[in-house]
Formats: structure tokens, C-alpha cells, sequence
């Protein structure tokens, strides 16, 4: 193995960077409801300050979380949030720059076993299988947050 | 928290000397004047070992000896401004920052409640080095509108508020803010003095998996942003009243006392640290390896618990890290074992108990001898015939491989000049021995000139880990051997990391293929295709290739077929001392032909005569 130190310069602070990751749910079954709203609640008051955006997505499985924002805020954001108890097995599928972000107008949006939206009807219905986070690329994450946002904008609207 | 205190101040003149003060005297002392031997008193109070002050009923001070002074870090010229109680407080010196707002509240409630009459109370603090630390404070009411307070601060560390104002600093780590080694052996040491046979406290010593890498790869300012992360993970994992310092490096303390369990903290913050960190546009997944010791145990002093919080994190590194081991007693004799075994090893040279065996090596198309390959013994009185496998790893840590390698091209290259002229031999050489690459060159060219064996007949086999670190150094070492004449063979072939760009790195003479390929042979089917492609690949290379292991005539046949040039292994010899090498070949001429060489030979005899007594070899340099 040739240990050649690769010195990369790091990115500016305020470079617009994407954050996606997944982990377990750690929460107890009786308490999910609560504890989901709470998550929201500060969450979208947290990154509403930091000018941070992003989704959530919540299945059997776990979590999975889009984060887009300043790069320094972002890493801020994951130190917080990936230290939670409430969930575990945290990995980290993507962090990247992005030229713009794919959740601009949306601070924190939760896509979860609701009545409007459930990411297994969403395989029912034909669309790309999500039957496990655990095996998710990052892509297959935005994509699938991607459209299930896209579907709930449609449902406020109806 | 609050601990009541015996009464701080017991000095009756101390107690009315508010009469000065009331009289508008705020420098000490002269209020005293009208009373014998008020010069003294005022002295007394003065110099007491005691912070004490005055104040009227706003909390303004009224008067300050000059520990208060010292204590709250305030120059004496401002005590004409009357300054509130309440914001000198959080200056006391010393106090961690967090603690500031803390003690002033305390100190400002204690006050405010003790108008009436006297109160004492004791307020337990963690100073910014770390350790912990009690404030007393007793008010005492003197005259309408003036109470005295007197701060008993014997406890807090002299250090801390002492008259060099970056006095803290040499207790505190200037990268994450802890406190440092310093500062926690001084806690431990505290924490040890005090501690009862009731007491349950634990150490906890981390240290960082895979940093060094991160560090090299991604530059240290990023090394130190993610210290800093990890420093804060661990401290909100922490009670306030646990200790956390940064020891060096990548190296953690914690000190619980009289807290969670060791192991539930332990599971805690090794979760937390597993936990990705995202570091200047980076994803860094890193981890803790941690040792654990719980105290106060019998006859332990602060020194054995490091060293068995050491022994303990040692252990849960070999453990594969990203775990945490409890120290136990065993763990100490296992080092003192060791320690008996590194002392025995540094004298087993001066004491002669090396010597070397053997192994012959066999050319497929000639069916000839082509030379040996030396193995390193050794044989202690009292632990016997010691494996290699066991003690060659150790002599390459404690660094004695060096002295031990240069005796073992000495004596291999002393007992080929014995030999019949062109029989090769082949000495290992430790990566070690590359790192002083003169010392070795010149070693070699002692060891060819004292046995006069030409340099063509010794052939040097190095292993990949040899490239691991300064490649390009090492490269330069082998051309230069290599341009006396001496061959030069690529050991263990196919084990180690990226095997193919180091082939192509050097011209090798020869690639040795490990013997996990031979023992693979006919039982996976991908055994046969790796040797084939080695074999195929020395040969592009002008190289020839070995195949180690050999021990029946299907396997010598198998390899012969898919395109080995030698042979070594059980089948050919088994490794002899050098007083049998000629006994071997003369024997090896006359009866043991290899048959099984032969078109449609597979007869002969089973196995060759010669045996020797150790069941494993390993040559010097190898660790498997």
C-alpha cells in the first residue's frame, strides 16, 4: 500500500453542500408519535435559522434525512442530530457540493406513514422499490423524497 | 452539592472589625487604630488564610483582604469604586467557565438569605483545570447595612488563583479546551487520597482508531477540528462532574467518580465516537478503543491504574478496537510475561541460543538443488524450543530484529561457504532492517566478505509489508544490493496489500508464492488460477517463481504443471541444521529422486529421510 499523503484543500465554509444519510430507529413503538413531532418541530425551528432545508423520511426501518445547506452549517446540524439516541446505526450516504438544492422551499419535510403518504404504497403503485433503508443508495433516497414531496405539495393543493 | 461547613472564621478581633469600615475606612487596617494592638488585627485579617469582604445592603463591597483580592482576580486600585459583589463573582480565578454564572448565583442567593443572621454554606465547583473543587461561604451580619462574607477557598487549587494570570494553562489542553495530563494526574491522585472502601470510581482511557490516517490524508487542521468533535461528543456523553482531558494526541481520559457504571459509559461514548463526523466537507467514520479500571483497589497507586487502564485499552485494540476492555489482574501478569519474554529475547543472542535450520529449495526442470533457505531458532533453557511465530514479531517491535538479522547473514552466509559451489542461500530480512539502510548494506557486505561466498549465491527475500512505509527508500536500499550481484526475492507472495504495483516496482529475481496457495491446491478451484497467473506473471518478469509449502508429490506435481520453476516444502527436506546440508545432498543425489517428476512416475519413496525436530517453520522476517 503506497501511503502518499493526499493533502485536499477543504471546501469553503459557506459552500452549498448535500447531506444524506440513514440510520435505525431507536425510538419504542408507543412513543413514535411523539417523538416524530417533536423531531419536526425542532428541526424546523433550528434550520429555518441556519438557512438549512431538507426532508425526512420515516419508515419501519428508520430514518433517512436530505440536509442541504452552508457547508460549516451542515456539519453542525449532523453533529447534533447524528449524536441523537433516538436513533443509532447512523451512516453517512452522501456528502457532496451541489450546485442547487432539490428541497429549496421546504425546511423539513416529513414523509411518513401518514395517510397521504407511505413509502410502501409507493412501491405498490409501481414506483422504485424502497423495501429496506438499510440497503439505499443516497440516490435512491432523494429520488424517492423527491417524489414523495412532490406528492404531498399535490395533496395540500387538491 | 451543598455541603455544610464548619464555621470558617473563629478569630473574634476578625469579627469586629467592621467598626473601621462603618467609620468609612475601605483600605484595610486603619480602622483598627482605636483599639491595642489593632496594628496586629489588621494584619491578621489582612493576611488570613481566608477570602473575606464586607458588604453593604446593595451587595457592594465595603472592604477585601487580599486573598479575596487574589481570589476574584480584582486589582486592589478598584476598591474605591465599590464594585457589586455579583459581578466580581464570576471572576473567581480558576473557575471553569461554565461554573462562573453557578457560583455567582450561589454566592448571591447565600447572601441575600443570610441578611438577617449568619449562614454558611459550601458550594461544590469544578475549577478550569478540571478538578474539583469547594467554595465555603459564611455571611455574617456585623451592623445594620454590613455583613461579612468570608469565602473559605482552602480547597481550590493555589495554582488557580495564583498571581500568573496564565497559571491555567498548564493545566489545560490548548486544542479542545480539557484539561491535560498533567491535570488529571493531579485529580486522580486527589481522587485516590480521598477515596473510601465505599467508593466506586473508574478511569477510562481512549484512543482513537484509524486517526493517524485521517490526520495524514486530510491535513491536521482537519485532524484537529475532528479532536475537537470528538472532545465534545465525549463531553456531552459525561456527567459534570466527570473529568474529561485530552491526554496527546489522539489519547482521552475520563475520570468517573462514584458514577454510572464503567461499563455503561464505556458502551456510551465508544456508540458516540462510531458515529460518522463530518469535518470540513468530509465524511471520517473513526472509532475509540477503550481501557477500563475500576478503584480504589488494594495497594494500587495512581501510576498502576494508568498502566492498567494501558494494559486493558491494549487489550480491547487487539480485540479489534472499536470496543472496551475492564482491566483484570490477569492483564498485568500477562505483562509481566512479556516483559520476562522481551528480556530473555534481548539476551538470547549474547547467550548463543539462536541458531539457524535448512530448508532446501529444488529447481522443477533440473531436479536439482538449488540452495537453502535459513530459518531462524530458538532454544531457551527454561522455555525450550520457542516458535518464531512468536518471537519474531516481538523482536521487530522492541527492535532487536536488527542485531539478530545481521548474526543470521553471518552465520548463513558462513555455512553456504561450506556448501558445494553454486548453492544459493537465502536469508530473510526484516522490514525493520530497512529502516537504517546503511547499517544493513553494510552488513550484508561483512557477512559476503568474511564467509568469501560470492554475492551471486546469497539471495535476500523480503516481504511486502517491507514496502509499507518510505517505498521509495526502500526501493533505493534493494537497488543497490541488487547491483553488488545479490538476488533479491519477493517473500509470501499474494498475502499482503497491493502486491502487483510492487512487482512492477523492482526487478525481483524471484517471487516466493505463499504457501496458503499450495495448501489450497485441489481443494479450491481458484488456488490453481492464482498460480498459474503468478507463475505466468514471473515469467513476463523475467522472475522465477517458488512455490512454498510443498508437501506430497500432487501438490509438487501441480505446481510444476501450472508453470512453477522451484519447488520448497515438507516433500523436498524439512529444515536441517547446517552440519547435515551435505549429508542431505549426497542422500537427496542417491535415493530420493523426484519420481513424481517423471512421466507417469508417481512412485519412490514417500517421504524424504531427513526430518528435523521443529513441527512448524518459519523463517525469520515472517509472522504467519
Amino acid at each position: 500500500m503506497r501511503m502518499t499523503s493526499i493533502r485536499r484543500r477543504p471546501s469553503s465554509p459557506a459552500t452549498l453542500y448535500r447531506l444524506i444519510y440513514r440510520s435505525q430507529n431507536d425510538i419504542p413503538a408507543i412513543e413514535i408519535g411523539r417523538e416524530i413531532r417533536s423531531i419536526l418541530v425542532s428541526s424546523r425551528h433550528n434550520n429555518a435559522a441556519n438557512n438549512v432545508t431538507g426532508a425526512l423520511l420515516f419508515t419501519a426501518s428508520g430514518f433517512a434525512q436530505v440536509l442541504e445547506g452552508p457547508r460549516d452549517v451542515v456539519e453542525l446540524t449532523f453533529e447534533r442530530i447524528g449524536a441523537d439516541r433516538r436513533h443509532s446505526d447512523v451512516m453517512v450516504l452522501s456528502f457532496t457540493p451541489t450546485e442547487r438544492r432539490c428541497f429549496p422551499q421546504w425546511w423539513m419535510a416529513f414523509c411518513g406513514q401518514t395517510a397521504s403518504v407511505d413509502p410502501f404504497s409507493e412501491q405498490n403503485s409501481g414506483n422504485p422499490p424502497l423495501t429496506n433503508l438499510h440497503t439505499a443508495t443516497g440516490g435512491d433516497i432523494l429520488r424517492l423524497l423527491e417524489k414523495l414531496i412532490q406528492r404531498e405539495d399535490e395533496w395540500i393543493a387538491a | 452539592m451543598f455541603e455544610h461547613q464548619e464555621a470558617a472564621v473563629r478569630d473574634d478581633t476578625a469579627v469586629r472589625a467592621p467598626d473601621g469600615l462603618m467609620n468609612g475606612n475601605k483600605v484595610p487596617g486603619r480602622g483598627f487604630s482605636d483599639r491595642p494592638k489593632a496594628g496586629l488585627a489588621t494584619a491578621m485579617l489582612a493576611r488570613l488564610p481566608l477570602a473575606v469582604v464586607a458588604i453593604d445592603a446593595d451587595l457592594r463591597l465595603l472592604y477585601w483582604n487580599e486573598r479575596a483580592a487574589r481570589l476574584f482576580g480584582v486589582p486592589s486600585l478598584m476598591v474605591a469604586e465599590h464594585p457589586s459583589l455579583q459581578t466580581i463573582l464570576p471572576g473567581i480565578a480558576g473557575i471553569a467557565p461554565a461554573q462562573q454564572n453557578r457560583i455567582a448565583e450561589f454566592c448571591a442567593t447565600r447572601v441575600a438569605a443570610a441578611r438577617e443572621g449568619t449562614n454558611e454554606q459550601a458550594c461544590r465547583l469544578r475549577l478550569s483545570c478540571g478538578r474539583a473543587g469547594r467554595l465555603g461561604v459564611q455571611t455574617i451580619a456585623m451592623a445594620p447595612g454590613a455583613w461579612m462574607v468570608v469565602f473559605d477557598d482552602g480547597s481550590l487549587a493555589p495554582e488557580a488563583h495564583s498571581a500568573a494570570p496564565n497559571a491555567g494553562d498548564a493545566w489545560l489542553d490548548s486544542l479542545t479546551g480539557l484539561g491535560n495530563r498533567r491535570h488529571f494526574n493531579r485529580v486522580l491522585q486527589d481522587t485516590l487520597d480521598d477515596a473510601s472502601s465505599e467508593s466506586r470510581h473508574a478511569i477510562l482511557l481512549l484512543d482513537l482508531d484509524r486517526f493517524a490516517p485521517i490526520n495524514d490524508t486530510l491535513g491536521h487542521s482537519a485532524g484537529d477540528a475532528l479532536l475537537c468533535l470528538v472532545s465534545q461528543r465525549l463531553r456531552r456523553e459525561l456527567r459534570d462532574d466527570d473529568l474529561l482531558v485530552r491526554l496527546g494526541g489522539d489519547e482521552f481520559a475520563i475520570l468517573i467518580q462514584n458514577g454510572d457504571s464503567a461499563a455503561a459509559v464505556a458502551t456510551r461514548v465508544g456508540d458516540m465516537l462510531s458515529r460518522p463526523f463530518l469535518v470540513e466537507g468530509h465524511v471520517v467514520n473513526i472509532g475509540a478503543s477503550i481501557g477500563v479500571v475500576l478503584f480504589p483497589a488494594p495497594d494500587t497507586t495512581a501510576d498502576d491504574l494508568m498502566r492498567h487502564a494501558d494494559l486493558a485499552l491494549y487489550d480491547a485494540k487487539n480485540a479489534g478496537r472499536r470496543t472496551w476492555r475492564l482491566f483484570e489482574p490477569a492483564m498485568a501478569a500477562e505483562a509481566r510475561e512479556r516483559r520476562a519474554f522481551e528480556t530473555d529475547l534481548r539476551k538470547a543472542l549474547a547467550l548463543g541460543e539462536f541458531s539457524l535450520a535448512y530448508q532446501a529449495q529444488l529447481n522443477v526442470r533440473t531436479q536439482t538443488v538449488t540452495g537453502f533457505e535459513a530459518l531462524l531458532r530458538w532454544f531457551h533453557p527454561i522455555r525450550g524450543s520457542v516458535s518464531p511465530v512468536t518471537f519474531i514479531p516481538i523482536a521487530e517491535e522492541i527492535g532487536c530484529i536488527v542485531a539478530l538479522g545481521e548474526w543470521v547473514l553471518r552465520e548463513a552466509c558462513q555455512a553456504a561457504a561450506q556448501w558445494p559451489n553454486g548453492l544459493a542461500v537465502a536469508v530473510n530480512v526484516s522490514p525493520r532492517q530497512f529502516e537504517d539502510s546503511d547499517r544493513l548494506f553494510a552488513a550484508v557486505q561483512s557477512a559476503l566478505q568474511t564467509s568469501g561466498i560470492a554475492p551471486t549465491r546469497l539471495e535476500l527475500e523480503i516481504t511486502e509489508s517491507s514496502f509499507l512505509a518510505r517505498e521509495a527508500h526502500v526501493l533505493e536500499t534493494l537497488h543497490r544490493l541488487r547491483a553488488c550481484g545479490i538476488r533479491i526475492a519477493m517473500d509470501d507472495f499474494g498475502t499482503g496489500y497491493s502486491s502487483l504495483s510492487q512487482l512492477v516496482s523492482f526487478p525481483f529475481d524471484k517471487i516466493k508464492i505463499d504457501r496458503s496457495f499450495i495448501a489450497g491446491l485441489g481443494r479450491k478451484a481458484d488456488a490453481t488460477a492464482v498460480l498459474r497467473a503468478i507463475s505466468a506473471l514471473g515469467s513476463g518478469l523475467g522472475m522465477t517463481t517458488t512455490a512454498e509449502g510443498v508437501e506430497t508429490k500432487e501438490q509438487a506435481a501441480m505446481v510444476a504443471a501450472d508453470g512453477c520453476t522451484d519447488i520448497q516444502g515438507y516433500l523436498i527436506g524439512r529444515p536441517i541444521p547446517a552440519s547435515q546440508i551435505n549429508l542431505f545432498l549426497c542422500q537427496y543425489i542417491l535415493e530420493n529422486r523426484p519420481s513424481w517428476m517423471c512421466a507417469g512416475g508417481m512412485e519412490g519413496p514417500e517421504q524424504p529421510r531427513f526430518t528435523a525436530e521443529e513441527p512448524t517453520v518459519t523463517p525469520i522476517g515472517k509472522t504467519a
